[in-house]
């Protein structure tokens, strides 16, 4: 089961991303809109289109967290759907005060859950089985170390966060609650 | 009062991509402000695990929350600051400017740092979206975390629906500095509108935020921070109405 | 029991700050301050270079017939000069503040030029306060 994290700048730049498999299984999910599209589907945007539409390939029921390739994990469909996400995201940070969305959308197998910092600065989490606690806590780290990395002063809202410390934490906070 | 070039502060978007050259030379007067790409100084301390140098990531942020700093030498490193910046500026204009973009970069900090100590531990830390609450946290909170007290007066103009003041009688930021008469429309406190102007971004209500000196014969010092919303903000406020 | 006036000496013997307090003393230009300032800066330096008992940090007290002039030397060679009565007994502790509000409001302030003349509304309104008002 793999997590997709991405911190966005205010002008929704990406600033940093981790991909996380966690030992977790992955939970069984069944995609209708999988079941119905023709398999003989051969044309140019065959591969998007399977993914997007939540197909499983063949290579996607490997066990434990051995990384799948294409179906919904294609690194272009993820940052496409977490892009979709920003929308919802943007629609509901002005209405709730809360900084932790929880599953704010959904696209498939995935789910997608937010944090916005009081700067305006946007974690979004993809992913696939609900853990709201869990996401909960990790977010809460991640704008910890966050929180530290800003006062650098070199680091501002709109540099990409190079650190290897700051990597190293959010990871470590990914195989914690993840 | 709109800017002629791009705003400094957004400069910073284009220039951390640029090598670090231009940083590293300081005769090169055209880039005093933008900021350097990082990567040399992290990748040093990271890849020498051996080595036991302090890190920020190792530090509790609460461990400063209550500590206070000499008065006397913030004053004396503004002075330092304001005697730099107008070395390197044109006219009075330009100078405050440039104390609202060095506010600016402590605002950031502040406001992210500041809600994290509040709600840092909360089940679920909250945001303020709603725009008198936000200007209320400005006045009480903000001032209280960075100049240790809050805010004398927080008032709505009558003229323009969408400018705010908040007024403080005695800045410590100006207890020590005397404007000679000739630069007498400066107020240092531009720094401070600075601050104002980064919390008000982050929390998304962009404005522009600017100082004011109002003396009284009381308070010499008085001085207002004038905030002017930008009309998109004054939109959605209509909306939610 | 008055104070008369206080003048100001950088670390170069020039008069960077002169004000009067009381009346009585002998109204001068402002060319002759600076050339009585510079006199006492070399009188100073007489006498901390004199001193039989090694280094000395100078004159502190001269007293003339009608007045005395006390002298504060700071670590930075700059003098504070305070103009007295002869039965004046505050003037150390005068000095001492002078010297604070000095650190206050002119060493703090960006817009003084260190070793230049003194033109800072903080620092008279305070002397002012401390002193007493008297025409400038």
């Amino acid at each position: 089961m793999s997590h997709h994290l991405f911190l966005l700048s205010p002008s929704d730049t990406p600033l940093y991303s981790l991909t996380h498999h966690s030992t977790k299984p992955v939970p069984s999910v069944t995609s209708p809109l999988a079941s119905n599209l023709p398999t003989w589907s051969t044309s140019a945007f065959a591969g998007t289109l399977t993914a997007l539409s939540g197909a499983s390939s063949a290579t996607q029921h490997t066990s434990g967290g051995a990384v799948r390739v294409g179906g919904g994990q294609d690194r272009h469909v993820i940052q496409m759907i977490a892009n979709a996400g920003l929308d919802v995201i943007e629609d509901v940070m002005r209405r709730e005060n809360t900084m932790y969305l929880k599953s704010v959308d959904k696209f498939n197998e995935w789910t997608v859950s937010a944090f916005i910092t009081p700067g305006n600065m946007k974690f979004v989490l993809l992913h696939e089985a609900k853990n709201d606690e869990g996401i909960r806590q990790f977010f809460m780290e991640v704008w910890e170390v966050y929180v530290k990395t800003m006062l650098n002063p070199f680091q501002t809202a709109h540099t990409a966060i190079r650190s290897s410390v700051f990597d190293n934490r959010v990871r470590a906070s990914a195989r914690k609650y993840l | 009062m709109a800017y002629a070039q791009p705003h400094p502060r957004l400069s910073v978007v284009s220039n951390s991509s640029q090598s670090s050259v231009d940083h590293l030379s300081p005769t090169t007067t055209s880039t005093r402000f933008s900021l350097p790409s990082v990567p040399s100084t992290h990748t040093a301390v990271s890849t020498k695990p051996g080595l036991n140098r302090p890190n920020i990531y190792d530090r509790n942020l609460n461990k400063t929350r209550g500590s206070e700093v000499s008065g006397a030498a913030f004053a004396f490193l503004f002075s330092e600051v304001v005697q730099y910046t107008q070395k390197r500026v044109s006219g009075i204009n330009d100078l405050e400017r440039q104390l609202n973009t060095l506010g600016y970069r402590i605002g950031t900090r502040v406001l992210e740092l500041m809600v994290w100590r509040a709600e840092g531990s909360s089940k679920a830390p909250k945001r303020e979206i709603k725009l008198l609450s936000v200007l209320m946290m400005i006045h009480t909170q903000v001032w209280r975390a960075v100049w240790g007290k809050a805010a004398d007066a927080i008032e709505r103009s009558v003229e323009n629906p969408d400018e705010y003041m908040i007024i403080d009688n005695d800045p410590p930021i100006e207890r020590h500095i005397s404007v000679p008469r000739d630069m007498s429309q400066l107020s240092c406190s531009s720094f401070t509108a600075g601050i104002v102007e980064a919390v008000l971004d982050g929390l998304a209500f962009p404005a522009r935020v600017t100082a004011h000196n109002t003396p009284n014969a009381q308070f010499p010092n008085r001085t207002t921070i004038l905030i002017k919303l930008e009309p998109s903000v004054m939109e959605r406020e209509e909306l939610l109405k | 029991m008055a104070i008369f006036g206080l003048w100001v000496i950088n670390k170069a013997g020039g008069l960077v700050y002169q004000r009067n307090f009381a009346d009585g003393l002998a109204l001068l230009t402002s060319n002759e301050y600076l050339v009585l300032a510079g006199t006492l800066h070399g009188i100073h330096a007489i006498t901390s270079r004199l001193s039989p008992m090694g280094p000395s940090s100078g004159v502190q007290v001269i007293e003339a017939e009608t007045f005395k002039m006390n002298i504060l030397l700071t670590v930075t060679g700059t003098k504070f000069v305070l103009l007295t009565s002869l039965a004046d007994t505050t003037a150390d502790a005068v000095l001492q503040k002078i010297y604070d509000i000095y650190a206050d409001a002119v060493m703090k302030n960006p817009f003084h030029t260190p070793e230049m003349p003194i033109r800072s509304e903080g620092f008279d309104s305070r002397i002012g306060t401390l002193i007493g008002t008297g025409q400038t």
